[in-house]
């Protein structure tokens, strides 16, 4: 009875309603992109937040401290599910990201962005240094993270790649990096950046281009980023009211239950739906840094404060892509875009998150 | 760390707050714009087709009549599964499943399946519940009577437009008036009537009410179509007319096609030779002249001709006749057919009233009928007549006129001398039945006496008597009237008069009971072998056609209106 209430009382409930609010907000969403063409989306969301929430209740329970010992062979783990994924996986629309299941789509690939926050966070705890990280350090750490991300740019999904490797940057400086090696990476980046966009794909080129000029081709490329804007900008203050959403509702906005969630909040929610999802992240975001910095040991922050940056990172590129400011690349919106496995990853973050949280009260 | 997350916390607090701007901007400042702009990409107009007007001949049967009828179109961006969708859509409607494939996979929002599907094609794949596809009520034309009016009202396209024939002609009488609306579509292309949409329906198409007799046709056709037959001849066309009215009984043609099936890789058929097609008439030709003469004093029924012994030498070339005639009457002239006896006639006429004869008739000049495609004919000026030219013309050579032209010119000279037009609608109404327009019969001029138009009735009498050369169409009961013609043509090969290939007519009418002309009737058949006389080809079509006629129209108001005039 003692250790029962414990938990309830050191359990961290403030996330917990912030991610069940944003879930709330996604459902109905979802059910308003999808009720007049697929409902069978919602329902099967909704099993994926219920398996969810075994899930993180499974990640709570955990010690987060046993990821440290299991970090290679996490590592192992989601390298072989990406190589076996270009092998046997299902094509999609012209990309082998998925295992098929049944009825149920397996992303390998979500699964692999975590991978890269533990395997900072075993990174991170193991060595310290006072003056952060020099550059040999960041050449191991670069080749090992090189694997996973070649894997994923394959599928080919440029998205989560870039994703990847924002998360590894964020979590470089936040580990520490000696300025040297911080300065010197800088401009590596930026003299690979001509390398990197010869490599691309012509499609992905024609999508980043029709991100600077939307209207140079209003029927291919650009028709996302176009449809996308008429439908946050047609929101107005208040917005059209549940399931009034044109766009929505009238399929201008082709996938709209999963990168493109968030067009249907702010048309049917106007600003101030906007206003109180971006202000949920914030605080969901916030509230996990802090968790962060009150972890008491360097493994469980490093983790937090990795999983802050990969929900911000998530949140930021995908408004930022509804609402023009970023190219169309395959971000989806935590919580409230469709797709299990990125729920189940979600949700598994959250479950370490809480972990964290709950065992800084025991020795 | 804690420094540098807390850094991080920052960038991220400011790159959402820019985020939170952004929206401000698109969702509150921009939100007029945005909206007027994307109402530009969704407004489309669309199109409300009227309903075609049906065409009935005289008495109120339908010759063409609009059926509503389902067509197959779909959506290719509601198709999930092209492939698998195409192959039950193919082995319903029995369309190749490749040409469906490449349908279904295209990036339009409409595509056709199939136009015109059958009740039971329908039902099945409405049963299949396939998303994406539609079924619209197309109208399509249907013609009762077949191919025996097909020449006449001609076809209907597709997209509702008359191709030929009335259906061409009327177009836009039978189309009414289609409404454009502004609707707006939605992201699959689907319309969406927007609220505050004008209430005005299109307006349908009027009817046609044809002169023609639908019983009278089927007879003319029918008869006509077995004569060919018999006599292994090439095309032929008859038409019955109201002397007195214009109005047309009947317009057949041969050959005809079946309008109610839609093939178009020939058109053999298609044609109202009647109205397009110009000849050399022969000796049809004769009374006419003869009658100009009559009118004119330049010669008597009875004055006489010396019509050699069957040769006559003139400038250069021989006339022959059929027989050794001796002296012949104008009436016997006539009677007979003699060339030379015409020949010496138009000598006594001369040149220029010959010309002014033929044009005073009406002959080789449009007669104005509503039908698409009129031929005009062929009457070169005067001035470059030499005298073989002349004696030519007396017996219907190097002049080539239509048959409508031939039948008007026809019905002035026994009608008492009066052009009417002639026409083929005698009414339109619209889908209430209130007359929009009803035809008068358009006096054109007048071109003989009514004493000529007597005598020479009386002379076309003599020629369907016993020894004249129309004896075939003489009928029990009835004073019938006319003109034989079997004219040699132009051998295209040679550029010489054939030996073998004729033109075998017969011109003639019947009389009723107050020696009226009540019917007219052009008999006309086209290489007619190994018979090709008229005696033994065109009359016995006149006669035959006339008699069945005679038995339906008795009962007919129309004759009594005929009669009363």
């Amino acid at each position: 009875m003692n250790r029962w209430s414990k938990i309830v009382d050191n359990m961290d409930w403030s996330i917990i309603t912030i991610v069940f609010v944003i879930i709330f907000i996604g459902l109905l969403s979802l059910y308003s992109a999808t009720n007049v063409l697929s409902p069978i989306i919602f329902w099967k969301q909704a099993l994926w937040v219920v398996l969810g929430s075994f899930v993180m209740l499974l990640a709570f329970v955990i010690d987060y401290r046993t990821l440290m010992c299991m970090t290679w062979l996490i590592y192992i783990i989601a390298i072989i599910s990406l190589v076996l994924v270009l092998g046997i996986g299902k094509e999609i629309a012209g990309a082998r990201r998925w295992f098929s299941i049944g009825l149920l789509g397996v992303q390998p690939s979500e699964v692999a962005k975590v991978m890269v926050i533990i395997l900072m966070g075993f990174y991170g705890a193991r060595k310290k240094h006072i003056d952060g990280y020099g550059l040999r350090d960041l050449l191991k750490l670069f080749i090992i993270l090189s694997i996973p991300t070649l894997l994923i740019l394959a599928q080919p999904d440029l998205g989560t790649a870039g994703i990847i490797v924002l998360i590894a940057i964020c979590m470089f400086f936040v580990i520490g990096i000696k300025k040297s090696a911080f300065i010197t990476t800088l401009f590596i980046m930026i003299g690979l950046l001509p390398v990197a966009w010869l490599s691309l794909k012509d499609y992905q080129q024609a999508r980043i281009l029709s991100f600077l000029d939307p209207h140079r081709d209003p029927l291919g490329t650009g028709y996302h980023a176009i449809q996308s804007k008429i439908a946050v900008g047609s929101g107005g203050l208040l917005g059209k009211g549940f399931l009034h959403g044109t766009q929505t509702q009238l399929m201008f906005l082709p996938e709209h239950h999963t990168d493109f969630i968030f067009s249907v909040v702010a048309e049917e929610w106007g600003f101030l739906g906007s206003a109180v999802v971006i202000s949920l992240y914030l605080l969901l975001i916030t509230r996990i840094i802090s968790v962060g910095i009150k972890a008491k040991d360097r493994f469980g922050a490093i983790l937090c404060f990795g999983i802050a940056i990969y929900f911000a990172l998530h949140v930021f590129i995908n408004i930022a892509m509804a609402i023009g400011l970023a190219p169309v690349v395959g971000v989806p919106l935590p919580f409230i875009s469709y797709g299990g496995s990125f729920m189940l990853v979600n949700m598994a973050c959250i479950g370490i998150v809480l972990s964290v949280s709950w065992r800084r009260f025991f020795s | 760390m804690a420094r540098r997350v807390k850094f991080i916390l920052s960038l991220f607090l400011i790159l959402l707050g820019a985020l939170a701007i952004r929206a401000f901007c698109l969702q509150v400042v921009m939100n007029d714009e945005i909206i007027s702009h994307a109402s530009n990409r969704v407004d489309c107009t669309v199109k409300l087709s009227a309903h075609r007007g049906v065409i009935l001949d005289r008495r109120g049967e339908s010759l063409a009549i609009s059926i509503a009828v389902d067509s197959v179109a779909a959506n290719p961006y509601l198709i999930k599964n092209p492939y698998f969708e195409a192959s039950r859509i193919s082995k319903i409607l029995g369309v190749d499943k490749k040409l469906l494939v490449d349908r279904l996979k295209s990036k339009k929002y409409f595509v056709w399946l199939k136009r015109y599907v059958t009740p039971s094609e329908t039902a099945a794949l409405k049963a299949l519940h396939i998303k994406g596809i539609g079924f619209y009520k197309e109208s399509k034309r249907f013609y009762p009577e077949g191919a025996s009016m097909a020449n006449v009202l001609g076809i209907v396209g597709m997209d509702g437009y008359g191709l030929e024939g009335l259906e061409l002609f009327y177009n836009n009488i039978l189309r009414g008036a289609s409404k454009q609306i502004v609707a707006q579509r939605d992201g699959l292309g689907r319309i969406i009537y927007a609220r505050g949409l004008s209430q005005d329906f299109p307006r349908d198409g009027f009817d046609l009410h044809l002169t023609i007799d639908r019983r009278v046709q089927y007879i003319a056709s029918t008869v006509l179509r077995n004569a060919i037959q018999r006599d292994n001849a090439r095309s032929g066309f008859v038409i019955v007319t109201n002397p007195s009215t214009g109005d047309i009984y009947a317009m057949a043609s041969c050959p005809s096609f079946d309008p109610n099936r839609r093939l178009y890789r020939n058109l053999v058929g298609h044609k109202n030779i009647a109205v397009v097609d110009a000849f050399e008439p022969g000796s049809i030709i004769k009374p006419f002249i003869v009658s100009w003469g009559l009118d004119h004093s330049i010669f008597e029924p009875s004055d006489i001709r010396f019509c050699e012994n069957g040769k006559l030498s003139f400038h250069h070339i021989t006339i022959h006749d059929h027989e050794k005639y001796g002296w012949l009457s104008v009436k016997d002239i006539v009677r007979y057919s003699s060339n030379i006896g015409m020949v010496k006639l138009v000598e006594s006429i001369g040149v220029h009233d010959l010309y002014k004869c033929i044009k005073a008739f009406g002959l080789g000049a449009t007669t104005g009928i509503d039908f698409p495609g009129e031929a005009r004919g062929i009457v070169r000026e005067p001035g470059r007549w030499t005298d073989i030219d002349m004696a030519n013309i007396a017996f219907g050579q190097g002049v080539a006129f239509t048959g409508i032209q031939l039948i008007t010119a026809f019905n002035a000279m026994v009608n008492g001398g009066v052009i009417v037009k002639p026409h083929l609608i005698d009414a339109i109404t619209d889908t209430k039945g209130h007359i929009i327009h009803k035809y008068k019969p358009s006096i054109i001029r007048m071109v003989i006496s009514p004493k000529a138009s007597e005598e020479i009735i009386n002379i076309m009498r003599s020629v369907v008597e016993d020894g004249g050369t129309g004896e075939a169409a003489k009928m029990n009961g009835y004073h019938v009237f006319g003109k034989t013609g079997t004219a040699q043509k132009i051998d295209p090969i040679t550029g010489t008069y054939s030996h073998s290939a004729y033109l075998t007519t017969f011109l003639g009418g019947l009389l009723d009971r107050n020696a009226k002309p009540i019917i007219t009737m052009l008999v006309c058949i086209d290489e007619p072998h190994p018979y090709y006389y008229a005696s033994q080809v065109t009359c016995p079509v006149f006669k035959e056609i006339a008699g069945k006629c005679v038995n339906v129209m008795n009962v007919s108001p129309t004759i009594k209106i005929a009669q009363k005039e």
